[in-house]
């Protein structure tokens, strides 16, 4: 088999059709992962032996014929995400060596379909971070060009399926760090609705932003993914209730062309400053692509979402200093021993915690304190509202929104040392965040820096829980 | 956290919140004091450097301050965006079900109880 090929669809084909077993390709995985992992340091940790017995058993259930789309699909798993017994340190010293004690949803989700888990891939702390750079065990490079970040907090997942280490991967999207690591190695990354998937067992970042979802080599493996782990969970309270099924009101409509998606809105003004000029030519030809197969594109504005990545670097510190205050030394985790307990605290946080995770704690204490939290946090709570209004109003005239999923491509090692240089990576990023609607990011051709081609995306917006018109819209990109 | 003594030092060492002067808002930054506040052991060399970044981050995020007021929604309309759900209190699982796991994962043991440091200091004087 040649798995520079392969997606989950046609993984699905071949092993149904017994052209290899789930064994073979689990093998020739972890066969890629002995070769190429030690250099681009896509995973934290390749469960060898426990992948090859999911693998097994998923040939088991092939040939009773308990065949579901992931059965026997070699799996990349995001370091904060819990797989029962497996290490889950979301790359920061303070987890090092803790075990999950039970699994997250979407990891029982992919269990029960015979999914198998090659490894944990490495991530900026907590998911905080454009490029790998925070992980506390050295950053992934980009397989595209080793010299350059594989995108972030997701890299380790976007390194993994870009270097056919693994078939597909699951990051989490906090402001863009599925996205962002997709556009970078040119592979599609979806962050669901807020609320699609649940993050029972996803280690808390920013709760009122964080969603997991895939990053997979096509489209059609991302919608594969994402119908694989969304939906209502008990267990996570921010969950949607499952409504009536779009695809399956679909079915019932005869008029197929009453819901396709027909108009793509474009705010042109937002995009202008600071994205590279190169980028913005990828992206006028994207337009023309989807202007040929059939969409009408229409500008808009959106006049508060400028205002987004200042308001994602108040409310994400805020929830980060607040979720993060649990790693204190007691319970589990790292505990650096001390005489009195409040020492107990601050040793351990200060030697667990890494250099970026400090520095938002602190921002976040800052924004939320007594005398400042009516300036930051509150305010940026109103604009927030704003925000997602400006979505709103926008989906009344238009079924999607487009803009590059970054302002830049793949950036090298140690260039954006400076917090907000790396913050700024975000602009195009946070506004599907803060307002919880559904973004992916497609590949749309590349750009060259220092006489490499680098692939960069196209991001796609939709309304709250139409990632179909995502994978409409996405699809077309591809095709064309 | 029961050995907290009273928040006195103020977070901005300088400006006066009430000012108005929002365009030096972030000066001042007393990362010292939230460092405590936190619970975060940093040294000294990368306190300096955290005064320098964190006011220019707040500098970068003050930017919403020149959303106009009359633009911002009420707090009640705020409400409905971000909607609180409780569990409704029932079916708890059986008692012990989980102890053995959760206890696995603590630093130290009592038995059935995660072992801390005495956090009540009796002699008020030995508080520090």
């Amino acid at each position: 088999m040649d798995i520079s090929t392969l997606t989950i669809a046609t993984a699905r084909k071949d092993l149904d059709a017994k052209k290899y077993s789930a064994l073979d390709l689990t093998d020739a995985y972890l066969d890629t992962i002995r070769e190429k992992n030690p250099e681009i340091h896509a995973y934290l940790e390749v469960w060898e032996d426990s992948a090859r017995a999911e693998a097994k058993h998923a040939d088991g259930m092939i040939a009773r014929g308990e065949i579901h789309p992931l059965t026997g699909i070699p799996l990349a798993i995001k370091d904060n995400i819990l797989i029962e017994g497996r290490i889950a340190s979301a790359a920061s010293k303070i987890l090092e060596q803790y075990r999950a004690s039970y699994d997250a949803t979407v990891t029982k989700k992919l269990k029960s379909q015979g999914a198998v888990f090659l490894g944990r891939t490495n991530m900026d702390e907590f998911a905080m971070g454009s490029s790998t750079e925070n992980s506390a065990f050295g950053p992934s490079k980009n397989p595209i060009d080793t010299s350059r970040v594989p995108g972030g907090s997701s890299g380790g997942s976007s390194a993994a399926v870009a270097a056919h280490m693994a078939l597909a991967a699951l990051g989490s999207d906090t402001g863009g760090s599925i996205r962002q690591p997709a556009s970078f190695t040119g592979l599609v990354g979806l962050k669901p609705t807020y609320g699609a998937v649940s993050r029972y067992g996803l280690m808390a970042m920013g709760s009122s932003l964080d969603q997991i979802g895939p990053l997979t080599r096509s489209v059609e493996d991302t919608k594969i993914l994402f119908d694989a782990i969304k939906g209502n969970d008990p267990y996570d309270g921010t969950t949607l209730p499952d409504s009536p099924n779009m695809s399956k009101v679909r079915l019932l409509t005869n008029d197929m062309s009453a819901i396709t998606p027909k108009r793509i809105g474009v705010p042109r003004s937002f995009l202008a400053e600071g994205t590279n000029p190169d980028i913005l030519a990828r992206f006028e030809e994207a337009l023309a692509k989807l202007k040929k197969a059939g969409y009408e594109i229409i500008d808009i504005d959106l006049p508060n979402v400028p205002y987004s990545l200042a308001v994602y670097y108040i409310i994400m510190p805020a929830e980060v200093s607040t979720n993060l205050e649990r790693f204190d030394g007691i319970r589990y985790g790292l505990s650096v021993p001390a005489e009195a307990i409040r020492d107990v605290y601050t040793k351990t946080r200060g030697a667990g915690f890494g250099a970026e995770a400090r520095r938002r704690i602190l921002l976040g204490a800052f924004v939320l304190s007594s005398g400042y939290a009516d300036a930051y946090y509150r305010k940026a709570r109103a604009v927030r509202s704003l925000i997602r209004q400006d979505f709103e109003k926008a989906f009344q005239s238009v079924d999607a929104i487009v803009t590059p999923t970054n302002p830049s491509p793949a950036f090298t090692f140690g260039s954006k040392s400076d917090p907000i240089s790396m913050y700024v990576e975000d602009i195009f990023s946070t506004p599907a965040n803060l307002a919880g609607v559904p973004a992916i990011s497609v590949p749309m051709g590349t750009v060259v820096r220092d006489g490499t081609d680098l692939p960069v995306g196209l991001q796609i917006i939709a309304p709250h829980r139409r990632e179909d018109i995502l994978f409409t819209i996405g699809t077309d990109i591809e095709r064309a | 956290m029961n050995d907290e003594k009273p928040i006195i030092d103020p977070i901005r060492e300088k400006t006066d919140p009430m000012s108005g002067d929002e365009a030096h808002i972030s000066n001042g930054v007393n990362v010292r004091a939230l460092a405590e506040l936190t619970r975060l052991a940093i040294s000294d060399e990368e306190i300096g450097k955290l005064q320098k970044e964190l006011p220019s981050i707040l500098t970068f995020v003050e930017m919403i301050q020149s959303v106009p007021a009359d633009k911002l929604l009420t707090l009640r309309s705020l409400g409905e965006e971000v909607r609180n759900v409780m569990r409704a209190d029932e079916n708890p699982h059986e008692s012990g079900t989980y102890t053995e796991v959760l206890l696995s994962a603590a630093p130290a043991r009592q038995g059935d109880r995660i072992a801390v440091k005495q956090v009540v200091s009796r002699n008020k004087k030995n508080e520090t």
